[in-house]
Parts: C-alpha cells; sequence; structure tokens
C-alpha cells in the first residue's frame, strides 16, 4: 500500500481523526508523521476521555491502541458503538496475539494495523477506513486464513459459521503476501473496488462467526506458536 | 547432612539460587538436633544428659519453627493445606501412638520425618507448579527433549520421593509397618489429588517455568542494554530503528517461546532466517506471516534454506522491507518472499551471478520443489513450493 502522493489533492478532503493511545510519546510521532495527511480533531490517553472526545467531535477515523489501561481500546469501541454505532474505527497495536486482535474486530473495528507501518501505509490506511473500506494488514489476513482453515477436529467447528469463499480466500493470500488491493486487483483479474468487497465480507463472517469457535481456534493458534 | 532449607520454589536458573536467601532458622536447627543425636551417641544411650537434652529441644524447637513458617506457606495454596493437614496428622497420629518415648532412635526418626516433610512439600510445590502451568505433568513433558524431560522429572518427582523415603525410613525404624504403610498411603492419595485438580490453562508456558527473578534478569539484559544503546545512538536513525527491530524481534520471540534450539516446525525455522537475515543486512526489515504448519526435516530444511537466500536476495536487491508469508497444507508447503524494488527477471541474471540459480533454483530441484519468480512494477515475488509434504 504504497500512497501515490502526487494524485493526491492538496489537502482539501483529509479525513478526521481522534487518536487515542495511553503513550504521549507516540502520540505526538503519529501527529508529526501524518500531519500533511489526515486532519487531527481530538486526542484521548484513557478510557472515559476518549469516549467523551470521539462522541464530541465525531471524526471520520478514530485511531485506536488497542492496549490501555481500564479495559482498552475494547470498551472505547463497544461504548461508542453503543452511541454512535457508524463511527469507524482503526485499530492500531503492537500486539501479535490472535485473540486480541480478533476481538477488537469483532467489537467493529474497521481495519488492524500494526504499529510499526509506515507514515505512508498508515495514511492509506486511514484513508480506506474513512471512506468505509476495511484494513487488513497481512498478520491479520494469516489470522483469519488461519481462523477458517477447518484444520479443527471435526465437531468443535461451529456449523452455522459461514467458510470462506474460495476467492474470499485468494483475496486473504495475496493480503497476506504485502499485495494492495490495487495489486490483487491485476492479480485476480478483477477491481479493486471488488477486492474490497470480498474483504468486507470476510470481515462480516468474522464478526458473527462464534466466540466459541474463535476461542478455540485463538487457543489452537497461541498454543502453536506464530 | 541435608539440611531442610530446600528452597520452596522450583529453581530454574544460576541467577534464581544465588539471589535466594539462606534460611538461617532451619538451618541452626538441624545442626542443633544432629549434635544432639551425635552426642546422645555418644554419651550413652538414654539421652538423659542434661546438655543433649537441652541440645536436642533447642534444634527441635527450631525445626519446629521453620516448619511453623513452612506450613503457613503451604497453607495459603489449597493443594498444600491437604498435604500440611496429611502429613503432620499421620505424623502427629503416629507419635501418640508411639506413646512419647523419645529413644534417641526415636529423635533420629523425628528429624527425618520433619525434613522429610519439607522436602516432599518442596517437590509437590514442583509437581504444582508444573501442572498448573501446563495441564497436567506429562502435558508438560511433551515436546521437549530427552534432557530436559529427564531434568524436570528429576527436579519435581525427585524431592517428593526423597522425602517420603526418608518418612518411611524413619517411621518404619520407630513404630514399623504401620508407619510405612501410612506414609505410602498418604504419599499416593496426595499425588492422586494432585492430578485430578489439575487445571488446564490455554497459555503455553514455556518450561522451565519463568519466575519473576528470570524475567527481570531477561528484560535486565535486553530490553534494558538495547534501550542504552540506543540513548548512545540517538544521532544516527538507522542505527536506532534497527536495534529498536532486533530488539522487538527478540522479546516477541521469548514471549512466544521461540528462544534458542534449533526450530522444529517451518514456521519457526523461517522466523529465526528471517532475524539472522535482518542481522546480516543492516536496515533489513523482514515480516513473516505463516499458516499451519510443518515439521522440519530434510526436505524442509532445504526450503527454508533456499527461503533464505531468497530473502537476502530481496532485502540486498529489492527493498529493505520484505515480506514472506508460508503457507502449509496436506498438499505442499509454499513460501512466498517479496519485496518492492525493481524487477528480477531470472534470464536477465547473468552467469556469473550465480546465487539465485543455484542457491534457491537448485536447492529447491533437489528436493522435487519448484520455484515461480514474479518479477514486475510493483516489486518481485518469489515463491518456493514444496509439494507431497510426508507426513
Amino acid at each position: 500500500m504504497v500512497l501515490d502522493s502526487d494524485s493526491e489533492p492538496p489537502s482539501t478532503n483529509r479525513p478526521t481523526v481522534v487518536l487515542v493511545d495511553d503513550h504521549a510519546l507516540f502520540r505526538a510521532g503519529v501527529r508529526a508523521e501524518l500531519a500533511d495527511h489526515i486532519t487531527l480533531v481530538g486526542e484521548a490517553s484513557d478510557v472515559p476521555s476518549a469516549i467523551r472526545v470521539i462522541l464530541g467531535r465525531q471524526p471520520d477515523v478514530v485511531l485506536l491502541d488497542v492496549h490501555m489501561p481500564q479495559g482498552g481500546g475494547l470498551q472505547v469501541i463497544q461504548s461508542v458503538l453503543e452511541r454512535r454505532p457508524q463511527q469507524r474505527f482503526l485499530a492500531l497495536t503492537v500486539s501479535d496475539a490472535p485473540d486480541d486482535v480478533i476481538s477488537i474486530i469483532r467489537a467493529g473495528a474497521r481495519g488492524y494495523v500494526e504499529k510499526s507501518i509506515s507514515t505512508d501505509d498508515l495514511a492509506t490506511a486511514i484513508r480506506l477506513v474513512a471512506d468505509g473500506e476495511p484494513v487488513f494488514s497481512p498478520r491479520l489476513a494469516g489470522f483469519v486464513l488461519e481462523a477458517f482453515s477447518g484444520r479443527a477436529p471435526v465437531g468443535a467447528v461451529d456449523p452455522d459459521v459461514e467458510q470462506l469463499t474460495t476467492r474470499e480466500r485468494e483475496v486473504l493470500r495475496l493480503i497476506a503476501r504485502g499485495y494492495a488491493y490495487k495489486q490483487i486487483g491485476l492479480q485476480l483479474d478483477i477491481s479493486p473496488r471488488t477486492v474490497e468487497s470480498h474483504v468486507s465480507a470476510v470481515l462480516r463472517k468474522l464478526q458473527l462467526s462464534s466466540r466459541h469457535e474463535l476461542a478455540h481456534w485463538a487457543t489452537r493458534r497461541g498454543l502453536g506458536g506464530i | 547432612m541435608t539440611t531442610p532449607t530446600t528452597p520452596a520454589t522450583p529453581t530454574t536458573t544460576p541467577v534464581v539460587i544465588a539471589h535466594r536467601p539462606v534460611q538461617l532458622l532451619p538451618l541452626i536447627g538441624a545442626c542443633l538436633a544432629l549434635a544432639a543425636l551425635l552426642a546422645a551417641v555418644i554419651v550413652g544411650h538414654d539421652g538423659t544428659a542434661i546438655p543433649t537434652v537441652l541440645l536436642a529441644a533447642a534444634g527441635t524447637a527450631c525445626l519446629l519453627a521453620a516448619l511453623a513458617r513452612r506450613t503457613w506457606q503451604i497453607l495459603r495454596a489449597p493443594e498444600g493445606s491437604l498435604l500440611a493437614v496429611v502429613g503432620l496428622g499421620a505424623i502427629a497420629a503416629l507419635l501418640a501412638a508411639g506413646g512419647l518415648g523419645l529413644t534417641p532412635q526415636g529423635l533420629l526418626a523425628i528429624i527425618l520425618g520433619v525434613i522429610g516433610t519439607l522436602i516432599g512439600a518442596h517437590g509437590f510445590t514442583a509437581v504444582r507448579r508444573l501442572s498448573t502451568a501446563t495441564g497436567t505433568p506429562w502435558a508438560a513433558l511433551r515436546g521437549v527433549t530427552m534432557t530436559e524431560r529427564s531434568e524436570l522429572l528429576i527436579r519435581s518427582m525427585g524431592p517428593l520421593l526423597v522425602g517420603a523415603i526418608l518418612m518411611m525410613v524413619a517411621l518404619q525404624a520407630q513404630y514399623g509397618g504401620e508407619g510405612f504403610v501410612a506414609i505410602i498411603l498418604t504419599t499416593a492419595g496426595l499425588l492422586a489429588y494432585q492430578l485430578r485438580h489439575a487445571t488446564p490453562t490455554r497459555t503455553r508456558v514455556t518450561l522451565p517455568n519463568r519466575t519473576h527473578t528470570e524475567v527481570a534478569a531477561h528484560l535486565h539484559d535486553s530490553v534494558l542494554q538495547t534501550l542504552a544503546l540506543i540513548q548512545r545512538s540517538a544521532h544516527d536513525p538507522a542505527r536506532v530503528a534497527q536495534l529498536a527491530r532486533q530488539q522487538e524481534r527478540s522479546l516477541r520471540d521469548w514471549l512466544a517461546g521461540r528462544d534458542g534450539g534449533t526450530p522444529a516446525t517451518v514456521p519457526a525455522a523461517l522466523h529465526a532466517i528471517a532475524a539472522e537475515v535482518e542481522q546480516e543486512i543492516p536496515g533489513a526489515a523482514i515480516d513473516v506471516v505463516c499458516v499451519g504448519t510443518a515439521p522440519m526435516d530434510r526436505r524442509s530444511e532445504m526450503l527454508t534454506q533456499a527461503a533464505r537466500e531468497a530473502m537476502r536476495n530481496a532485502a540486498r536487491h529489492g527493498s529493505l522491507k520484505v515480506r514472506v508469508f508460508c503457507e502449509s497444507d496436506q498438499h505442499a508447503v509454499t513460501v512466498y518472499i517479496r519485496d518492492s524494488g525493481p524487477g528480477l527477471r531470472l534470464d536477465d541474471v547473468p552467469a556469473d551471478r550465480r546465487g539465485v540459480r543455484d542457491a534457491i533454483i537448485g536447492r529447491m530441484d533437489h528436493v522435487d520443489g519448484t520455484v515461480t519468480i514474479d518479477a514486475g512494477d510493483h516489486g518481485t515475488e518469489i515463491e518456493l513450493r514444496l509439494p507431497g509434504r510426508a507426513t
């Protein structure tokens, strides 16, 4: 996901963002890096103030650290979505623990990226989420492929869970290999828009799949070493 | 003579042992009691000489104080309280039944019994820790090497057996067959209770168990050292990034229990190789994502070595940021190595630069694998496929 800065209209429709992270240094870094790409309308360092700021400013995107004191990012997402269901979240995390990642996606985040992401990629991800598109990091794509791999013993899998289609698997595989949506479209000979709708479908299935199965999977994943 | 100062925590590293305070009370008690015993043996068998009685009383008092303290510690754990009640109850009952006829032999029996109880409690704690960490003791023994396995067995079961044997010898000497049977029953009952109540936990805990001291030692040796280096390199952003990257990887490996040893699976091997290539090529950042797993064998060894060459090639000639994706299923193990640099066409590779051909394609040919190179404007991706993994 490399930002093509030449084709970008100069600072007109920049997405508005609220940044939630309990590390002041990290907030300062993001603020400086993204100054040219977003309009920062608020910051928060804990759960209660985050909920207040988000509901007050109603930004296009909330950039949210998963791990925070007092219940963490999960608590923020749940509380905000109760009152503002259309709010879009992009989770930002250093954690590669699958249950952390999955629970945040299930709670309603539209995407997940690692904190080590490059500035350009982060800006692209924010814009995608602002446009209502999901953002999967390669690692998350790997997690999801594993979750739906069907390697679980028969009986352990919830029969109600809708499995991924072949096309959705192909898309996830390409994301895991590091392809941007545009490149995936070229590779599979479909439009980037179709790629996005496949990813949205995956996100929906992930959010609908049973807690039991995900817990089961996360356990296996945790046991297997990443 | 072994003193009953055996540490209550199963120690795993010399660091932990070195930091443990010496427990003086039981040590003094054991010495006094031993002195009293020797005195009784040397002076005569009546055990009534005043110095002997004083020594014995002082020693026993110290030992009992130590035992009381240890008992309190054990009592705080649910299984421990059962051990304390049953063990001490059995000893008290036998003492009462024996009518408190304290001969030197009887004194020896009591001392051995007390020591046995303490050592047994230590072994019991070790077994309990092992079980709560991994579900059951035998679950903990899966997936470790022979040496580690025997070490664990000795460390956990050893003290328990030694304690039981000591108690048996002591009680047998004093009270005959009933003492013997009582101790066997007590030990067996405790083990059965312990195994039944072991609850499985879902996190993988690498063995030996990590104590707080060990965590502190690790952080001290790794993270704090790196932070110091970063402060000293503040003027050199590239160096700072590299240091942070290395530390992040090593901490993640440590948290995931991937530290040290020969990798047993293809994903583990790829993670390790990516870390090595990052070390080798300054600035390289190689992210590895794996789905499924496959064991390491001769063929997958070739696959991972080919992947190493591909990672090197990508980081040197493509872009410093490299993505590795590995998918394993019953049909094949496939590894994708992707960079975003200028394309590499195999036909364009000059004959004198045979690295790619020999190191990657040669290796994969050797194990009936395939190599596909996709070079375009967006970068180069090398696909290594090893079909028909024998499982």
